[in-house]
């Protein structure tokens, strides 16, 4: 069972972008694109955060709160929990798949370019030119657009607005996303319109990460974000009321997004 | 078959949803119910809003899990949808409320029995926390004190008092909760506190450092413990504590317990373990010829 806190040496850090590290890890995984492991930064946190490589294990941390902060303090040969992994990755259908990153939402994003059955075409979105990363990586292996908010590198533009325009102007089987809710609340808005399958990555207050606790369960669904997801279809996600809307936060309060 | 009462509450199957697993929000639950449980229990509703500890906050092992999430809670006047999305659950709902002193209890219970749930059950029992829970359960006159009280704004809502094992005096507090007016009693929390230290960091997992056991290890526990209620007290007594199959779920009932609680057996065997219990308890009785699961209760003393 891979559901033992067991911890692991960090073997190598890179600094991606000023607010994002990659942290390889001393273990190997095996799994699907999309899923993820819960991280104990000892003494701090335990959080749920995506693989952005299995063999060796990678994750690719944005400093945003207590746990990620204490998690790039790190230093290489530093030891960290890691159980998992654990939810429903993304299922690839059809040939021709458009991917949508926005943020470190790119992170796990990278592992599908492992299926070279596939034809990629990639999004990568994020505010400023520093804070893109893994650009090279997704170049490897698909058509890449890169876009910032504020237009210093690639196109001036929301990932969403790039999107549509590829959806307008080509063919896709099927849009594969992760980001900001906002970002995929107007993706979704996009894909819906052009009646394209979609399948996004979400994120709740997770506390065992094993479907127990019941805390990341969806209204009205009762579905668990780490156990029915991270990732939803098209399907789940139009009977998910509370996406984009309100979700739970550490007491079980529903707070509005 | 499996139909049975437990405290004048009509049960399908007597398979129920322990306190402080899935029961975060009223669709999860209907959830569980659609799954199969007899009945669900909401978790621990406390009087006002609480993160709980930490993470990690529940530690995974191949015959034990143990826990310290530290009573996490919107606060009873916080959860007005989860109330009114209650009513469409088709089984009977126990509301579990916790407090940090028999005032608050008694405030918590009145509000929560207004909701009208089906039970109201008292969480005077969890290890995890200082200011509240298990120093309720240790000692017979404040166990008492919280039953009586509860029981006077309550109307006629059968009162469950959820036991500690962790105390030389289980018998005396039961017989505290039997006087004080309780109609049921749940049997039990989580034991210990454990600990778990991981050694590449050493340092304990749990942010709390220590948590509650529960799983199969602490079956034969509990099993001793309701065989031992069962002769001291006349209430009907709700089993839980690592009961992952059918044969666990006879064997607690055979013990004393009318209505078996499952918890950790959601991470052995998934969120559809109730349906799964209650084939292989039907299995069993058909092999065994009973008709009826109430035939089975205490029968390990005859």
């Amino acid at each position: 069972m891979n559901d033992v806190t067991k911890t692991y040496k960090i073997l190598e850090i890179k600094q991606e972008t000023p607010t994002i590290k990659t942290f390889t890890l001393d273990t190997a995984l095996e799994g699907t694109p999309g899923q993820f492991v819960m991280v104990w930064v000892p003494g701090v946190d335990e959080i749920p955060i995506s693989i952005s490589n299995f063999d060796p294990l990678q994750i690719t941390v944005k400093e945003v709160g207590e746990a990620t902060k204490a998690l790039h303090k790190k230093r290489i040969g530093d030891y960290i929990g890691i159980r998992g992994p654990y939810g429903n990755g993304f299922g690839l259908v059809g040939e021709r798949v458009l991917v949508v990153g926005g943020g470190v939402g790119i992170a796990p994003l990278r592992t599908l370019m492992k299926n070279k059955n596939k034809q990629f075409t990639v999004v990568l979105g994020a505010q400023t030119k520093s804070e893109i990363f893994f650009e090279e990586d997704f170049k490897r292996n698909a058509d890449v657009f890169v876009c910032t908010d504020d237009g210093s590198y690639g196109k001036k533009a929301f990932a969403t607005q790039l999107a549509e325009e590829l959806i307008q102007n080509n063919r896709y089987d099927m849009v594969v996303a992760c980001g900001p809710e906002i970002m995929l609340k107007y993706l979704f808005g996009i894909t819906e319109k052009h009646k394209i399958n979609a399948q996004f990555s979400m994120e709740r207050w997770m506390k065992c990460g094993v479907g127990l606790c019941g805390h990341c369960s969806l209204d009205p669904t009762g579905w668990r974000v780490c156990k029915e997801g991270p990732v939803f279809s098209s399907e789940q996600l139009r009977k998910v009321t509370e996406f984009f809307r309100y979700k739970r936060d550490q007491s079980g309060t529903e707070v509005e997004l | 078959m499996l139909s049975t009462s437990f405290a004048g509450i009509e049960l399908e199957n007597p398979t129920v949803l322990a306190a402080g697993i899935l029961g975060t929000s009223a669709a999860i639950l209907k959830r569980v119910a659609d799954s199969g449980a007899g009945a669900v229990t909401i978790k621990s509703i406390g009087p006002k809003k609480r993160e709980g500890h930490s993470n990690p906050t529940v530690l995974f092992f191949d015959s034990y899990l143990m826990n310290a999430v530290g009573l996490p809670t919107p606060g009873y006047r916080n959860m007005e949808r989860e109330w009114e999305e209650l009513k469409e659950i088709n089984v009977p709902v126990i509301a579990s409320i916790y407090a940090s002193s028999i005032e608050e209890f008694v405030e918590v219970a009145q509000y929560v029995a207004s909701r009208k749930p089906d039970a109201i059950e008292l969480n005077i029992s969890c290890p995890n926390t200082k200011a509240h829970g298990m120093l309720f359960g240790k000692d017979p006159s404040i166990a008492h004190d919280v039953v009586s009280q509860v029981k006077e704004v309550t109307n006629n809502i059968p009162i469950f008092a959820k036991l500690t094992p962790n105390t030389d005096r289980v018998i005396e507090v039961a017989r505290a909760c039997e006087e004080a007016g309780a109609d049921a009693i749940v049997a039990f929390n989580t034991w210990g506190p454990g600990m778990y230290i991981d050694i590449n960091t050493r340092r304990p997992v749990l942010h709390y450092r220590t948590g509650g056991v529960s799983g199969p290890a602490v079956k034969p526990l509990v099993v001793k413990g309701i065989y031992e209620l069962y002769e001291h007290v006349s209430l009907p007594i709700l089993g839980v504590g690592g009961i992952t199959n059918g044969n666990d779920a006879i064997e607690m009932i055979m013990a004393g317990a009318s209505a078996i609680g499952i918890g950790s057996a959601v991470y052995y065997r998934g969120i559809d373990v109730f349906k799964r219990i209650c084939d292989e308890m039907q299995g069993w009785m058909l092999t065994h010829d009973y008709k009826s699961i109430k035939e089975l209760v205490g029968v390990a003393h005859e």
